[in-house]
């Protein structure tokens, strides 16, 4: 028997739930919650919206936007080459800027700098709404799509992104849109197919490294779900490999205005990723379940990926049926990526594919298992939604959830509000006036440089930008001729984009530009040339006016690509709305048409737009001296050490620095002759005369190669440096050997172990004496 | 008109009201200028880009043990290094960071170098493929 003040209670119970199911039907109402929810996530950054971070990697990727806006908005071009970095690099071609999307019409508008948290709101916006979309394609009722979509956003995750300055990775906020569309193109939509291409080149144009192939394995992991929720016959099959194909191809296509330049990058210089990063699941979850503890340099690890522990509470109602399972499949794995080479696992596999190679960081696989996590957690609202439509029970427990979905909002505002907070930002320079010159500068402080119109030689990416050893921080003009006497050179105008000089040359010379040469320059009097790896015309006798342009054909060749599959698509879906679908305008046919068209686009800017071609990657050590040789170079003592069956030590070096005495290099030449492991790792020791081991082990040979990629009709120099501290006088051994670096669960193998003893299998290779010089 | 219709209604207007806020505040927001506005005397900044010129061949020295063999890393290292001493005389004399970036710049421009261990050029960029 029920009292009146319990049924009055159970009705007010029924009435909420009610309400709730209506608040969440309509997309105005649950878009303004996001907005609201958003707008508080970002209201610490907005407080200091004018200011610059001074966190080192913000300082960089700011500086790539202020250029890029510079470009638009003073020289009327389009950002193409940023001549304020590194002597000179390719913007489109810089993996990581995030310019080439429609967000950037909010920079255009509003600066680079007030314009970052306006684009952050906007991503969490969209990153929300993605959610419920792509959650609700699975889910019965709106409710629990619509509450746990915050979850996914408002994760700690971006909250650390903010702080580093790392604004492209909220990128990843548009992956489930990504996998919106592809669920439709697996069932055969075309629109599904287009806007898989629209999101993922808008993430790729947004400078997605790490949020572009995490989405493309999502992708994979979506097809298996694909399988597993439908039975599986041979149309089926047959269907899904025909819309593969053709996502594939409308989305390299719709992706080309970004993939060619960065590729055409990363070919000329490869990131080379090696270490065996681990992570243990107590660290993993203390990013996932405690909030941030930001310092002023740091954001740290705690709250990394934070998203509290109530999202596993509310996932539990959800583990039932053949979706759950996939979902909690995806938990498990995604975890397993995220511990690196703390276990032979999924980390270790991917780093053998390409472009995953060059992953760093296993734990930003967290955002996979969130994501997971929160799709179980929606799942877990329905369920209870479902109940409380038979049992009274059920309608409090939706009430329960509701309140556990706001404090997990709370909690993750609160991680939003301390990490913004934490930001080390100052006001921005104030620009002054005068002609561009390049400086040494400092990467550190980079965002110092562009406002004094100084371009910063001192350069840092995540990969080795191609620069000219030649580059000067002290020229008094930007250009001059070799020979200096040859004549006179006057800059005529300059614009990132375009350079122009009046040349009077009494002899044939070279115009030599204080700027990285790159294929993509072409001049008015001749294709540029390198020198020394600077920009270059060569000129003969006589008076000159040389323009120079950059006009790379990566970038108008690719966006040629995307804009013509655009076109054709846009074209053919309107016609096909306007005459009805069927024949010629078949959702294949139309794919088809927009691929082909692009290809042909593509082919005839390759052919029509002559460039020099791309240069190979110029391999070299860490001290500059080139890392393959054909022979052994004088003074380099002989050898012939089989360290394996497949590798052979045929010259060995070892001289204590003539500057710096503290200081011993070594040089080891290595043939190859069969494949090896990439994994194999070089053991290397010095010996000293009291017993003492310094180490010096190494998986990139001359830091450029692993042991794979060294071909076997050349030699390859490994140079490297090792520091002696302490008392060092005497006769040192130096020894070397092989070991396996992700043998027995990823760690790196010593057979020294931590007892100090030396590695057994180790050869003795040579022995020099380090004397007693005085200290430099 | 329905209850659906109101809380779409409604919704539009919280959306419009939220962008509204957003983009007022970023436009508007002036935070307190916390850079003291003054500027190095020329005396100052000779005198400045001197003293790292002073500096340099030490912190160069420090970046050859941290790094050996490393050419971009010692680079890398020393201007860290040189970022760090470069805050610490902007605090003392009281003035923004970019006029001591500015006086060393100069001091680069004008003086002759003798010592090898100070440059005006950079090395090539080249990351380390280690950072575990």
């Amino acid at each position: 028997m029920q009292t009146p003040a319990i049924l009055r209670l159970n009705r007010s119970a029924t009435r909420s739930v009610r309400w709730l199911r209506q608040l969440w039907a309509g997309p105005w109402t649950r878009l303004a919650f996001y907005c609201l929810l958003s707008l508080a996530a970002c209201w610490s950054w907005l407080d200091r919206a004018d200011q610059v971070n001074q966190f080192r990697d913000a300082q960089v990727l700011q500086t790539y936007e202020r250029i890029a806006v510079r470009s638009v908005v003073e020289h009327f071009e389009l950002p193409l080459w940023n001549p304020y970095y590194c002597g000179g690099m390719y913007a489109l071609g810089t993996p990581q800027s995030r310019f080439a999307t429609p967000f950037f019409a909010v920079s255009l508008v509003l600066g680079a700098l007030r314009a970052q948290p306006v684009i952050a709101f906007l991503l969490l916006v969209l990153g929300m709404e993605g959610f419920f979309r792509y959650s609700r394609l699975r889910c019965g009722s709106a409710v629990g799509s619509a509450m746990a979509a915050p979850l996914f956003a408002l994760s700690g995750f971006y909250a650390v992104a903010y702080f580093n300055g790392w604004l492209n990775f909220f990128g990843f906020l548009l992956i489930p849109w990504v996998l919106w569309g592809f669920y439709r193109a697996l069932r055969g939509q075309l629109r599904g197919v287009v806007w898989t291409g629209i999101w993922l080149a808008t993430i790729i144009g947004f400078g997605g490294t790490y949020a572009g192939p995490i989405g493309v394995l999502l992708m994979g992991i979506e097809v298996a779900r694909f399988f597993v929720e439908r039975p599986l016959n041979t149309s089926s099959a047959r269907c899904v490999v025909t819309y593969l194909a053709l996502t594939f191809g409308v989305v390299t296509a719709l992706c080309a205005f970004r993939l060619w330049p960065v590729f055409e990058t990363l070919y000329a210089s490869p990131r080379i990723m090696a270490g065996t990063p681990s992570l243990s699941l107590g660290s993993l979850s203390g990013m996932m379940f405690t909030t941030a503890a930001p310092t002023a340099s740091t954001a740290g690890r705690a709250g990394y990926f934070f998203l509290g522990v109530l999202p596993l509470v509310l996932a539990l109602p959800g583990l039932r049926g053949k979706r759950a399972v996939v979902l909690l499949v995806g938990v498990v794995f995604s975890l397993w990526t995220a511990t690196g080479y703390t276990t032979f696992g999924p980390f270790v596999w991917l780093r053998a594919l390409p472009i995953y190679e060059t992953f760093r960081n296993p734990e930003r696989f967290l955002f996979v298992t969130g994501f997971f996590v929160v799709q179980l957690s929606a799942q877990g609202i329905d369920r209870l939604i479902c109940a409380s439509r038979k049992y009274i029970a059920g309608r409090w427990l939706v009430l329960a959830a509701v309140g556990l979905v706001l404090s997990t909002y709370g909690l993750q505002l609160v991680n939003y509000h301390r990490t913004g907070r934490a930001m080390t930002m100052a006001a921005p320079p104030r620009a002054v006036a005068g002609p561009f010159k390049q400086a040494r500068g400092n990467r550190w402080v980079l965002i110092q440089f562009e406002p004094m119109e100084r371009g910063s030689l001192s350069c840092f990416e995540a990969y080795p930008v191609v620069m000219s050893a030649e580059l000067r921080g002290d020229l008094p003009r930007e250009a001059y001729l070799v020979p200096s006497d040859g004549g006179q050179v006057t800059p005529v105008h300059w614009s990132p984009n375009r350079l122009e000089f009046r040349v009077t040359a009494h002899a044939p010379v070279s115009l030599i530009i204080n700027q990285n040469w790159h294929q993509g320059w072409g001049s008015t009097s001749g294709r540029p040339i390198s020198y020394l790896g600077l920009l270059a015309v060569e000129l003969p006798e006589g008076n000159h006016h040389v323009s120079l342009r950059f006009r790379p054909k990566s970038a108008l060749g690719g966006v040629l690509i995307s804009l013509t599959a655009l076109a054709v698509l846009g074209f053919l879906v309107a016609t096909r709305r306007r005459i009805g679908g069927s024949g010629l305008l078949s959702v294949g046919n139309i794919l088809v048409s927009s691929i082909v068209a692009s290809a042909i686009a593509g082919g005839i800017a390759a052919i029509a737009i002559d460039e020099a071609p791309v240069p190979p990657p110029i391999l070299r050590n860490a001290n500059r001296a080139p890392a393959l040789v054909d022979q052994l170079p004088d003074g380099v003592r002989s050898r012939a050490v089989t360290l394996n069956n497949s590798i052979q030590l045929i010259g060995a070096r070892a001289e204590v620095n003539r500057e710096n005495n503290d200081i011993v290099d070594v040089e080891l030449y290595l043939r190859i002759k069969r494949t090896v492991p990439r994994s194999t790792v070089l053991l290397v020791e010095l010996i000293g005369p009291a017993g003492q081991i310094v180490r010096s082990d190494h998986q990139v040979l001359a830091a450029s190669l692993f042991f794979d990629e060294v071909p076997a009709t050349r030699i390859v120099r490994d140079a490297f440096s090792v520091y002696l501290n302490g008392d060092r006088r005497g006769e040192w051994q130096l020894r070397v050997g092989l070991a396996d670096g992700v043998k027995g669960g990823g760690r790196r193998v010593f057979s020294a172990g931590a007892t100090g003893a030396p590695p057994t299998n180790v050869t003795e290779l040579l022995t020099f004496d380090v004397g007693t010089g005085q200290r430099k | 008109m329905t209850i659906n219709q109101k809380l779409g209604y409604g919704g539009m207007a919280v959306i419009v009201g939220c962008l509204l806020v957003l983009i007022g505040r970023a436009w508007t927001v002036s935070s307190v200028d916390d850079s003291p506005g003054t500027k190095l005397t020329e005396a100052q900044q000779r005198a400045i880009g001197q003293a790292l010129a002073r500096r340099e061949p030490a912190f160069r020295r420090d970046a050859e043990r941290r790094f050996p063999g490393d050419v971009w890393s010692q680079d890398d290292h020393f201007h860290n290094l040189e970022q760090r001493w470069a805050r610490r005389v902007a605090a003392k004399h009281g003035v923004p960071l970019i006029e001591v970036l500015r006086a060393i710049d100069e001091d680069l421009r004008t003086n002759k170098r003798t010592d090898p261990l100070r440059r005006a050029t950079a090395a090539p960029c080249k990351p380390r493929p280690f950072y575990d």
